[in-house]
């Protein structure tokens, strides 16, 4: 199943490119920060990175507020967020791992890193986003074989692309 | 008729062959393959996660602890010195603190071999044997 919409994934994309370019649509004004202002849906979003990483040349992708309300709030209702893995940095912020695999960002990102603040008060905020979108091949064996086959794929059909963080704020 | 029969039914046989031989994945054909020496299957597996995510960039994560017994120390110290494993405690430092749920920090009776990624340096491996507790931990992260 998860083959079949990497696949449709792809025709989707080549048919109909839509990332931000930073201009406004002919006819009128545009919708989109970039980032994802004006809130395409998650899948959408991961084609939109597809694109970033293919002709953008390794700049950062600022996630709008928007998008970054609506990953945290993905990540939180579908306990995506490992807790358990938090890492308290030196500047007193926290840096804990999401898996999101549950959520309907799981072709987005995969596992990124959401930073929060901590207080008596208010308890944790989350206050930034950090992520490397990569086509990184390994060894066989290290991950599964699906999972190997997928990434190498990308990496052969995206290829000339360059890796870039997505970042917030 | 009987000759696609034939042939589907090899054709079935020899998948069925290869992946049996070559592409099941088990804790001890992951294990053996990240730790660069081959993990005996006496070996008794007390955790094994493989959680991959199938996203473009193959993010996900993979833990395997075994335990073993005092007869199997001396081929596992071999193993590692012979691929050039560190002795313990881990002076390197660690993306995050996961590992130290089953290892001490001031352990110092073991080997460990770290691999950190160059391009995300969230991503890392790490292979350790604990010879205070007979533990072999496995660990990969990638984002």
């Amino acid at each position: 199943m998860r083959w079949t919409s990497v696949i449709k994934g792809e025709i989707e994309t080549i048919s109909r490119p839509y990332f931000d370019t930073g201009e406004d649509p002919p006819g009128g004004k545009k919708k989109k920060a970039q980032g994802g202002g004006g809130l395409s849906g998650p899948r959408s979003f991961a084609n939109e990175l597809k694109y970033y990483y293919k002709y953008n040349s390794g700049t950062d992708y600022h996630l709008s507020p928007e998008r970054f309300n609506d990953v945290y709030e993905q990540a939180h209702q579908n306990n995506a967020i490992e807790w358990d893995k938090a890492t308290r940095l030196a500047n007193g912020i926290y840096s804990i791992p999401v898996n999101f695999y549950k959520t309907d960002y799981d072709f987005a990102f995969g596992r990124a890193t959401l930073y929060f603040s901590f207080d008596q008060t208010n308890g944790f905020k989350p206050i930034g986003f950090f992520d490397v979108w990569d086509l990184d091949p390994k060894p066989w064996g290290i991950r599964s074989i699906m999972n190997e086959v997928i990434t190498r794929y990308y990496n052969w059909q995206l290829d000339g692309g360059t890796s870039f963080k997505i970042v917030y704020p | 008729m009987k000759k696609i029969l034939i042939f589907v039914l090899s054709i079935i046989l020899i998948g069925t062959i290869v992946y049996y031989l070559f592409l099941k994945r088990t804790p001890y054909s992951i294990a053996s393959n990240i730790a660069g020496f081959k993990v005996p299957t006496s070996l008794t597996v007390e955790q094994f996660q493989d959680n991959w995510i199938n996203n473009p960039g193959g993010d996900g994560e993979l833990f395997i602890l075994f335990s073993f017994q005092e007869s199997e120390k001396e081929n596992l110290v071999t193993a590692c010195k012979m691929n050039n494993y560190k002795p313990l405690p881990i002076n390197d430092t660690l993306p995050d603190n996961f590992i130290y749920r089953y290892i001490k920090k001031e352990n110092q009776s073991g080997f460990y071999k770290l691999e950190k990624d160059r391009e995300d340096k969230r991503n890392y491996q790490i292979t350790i044997l604990n010879l205070q507790e007979n533990k072999l931990i496995i660990y990969t992260v990638i984002y």
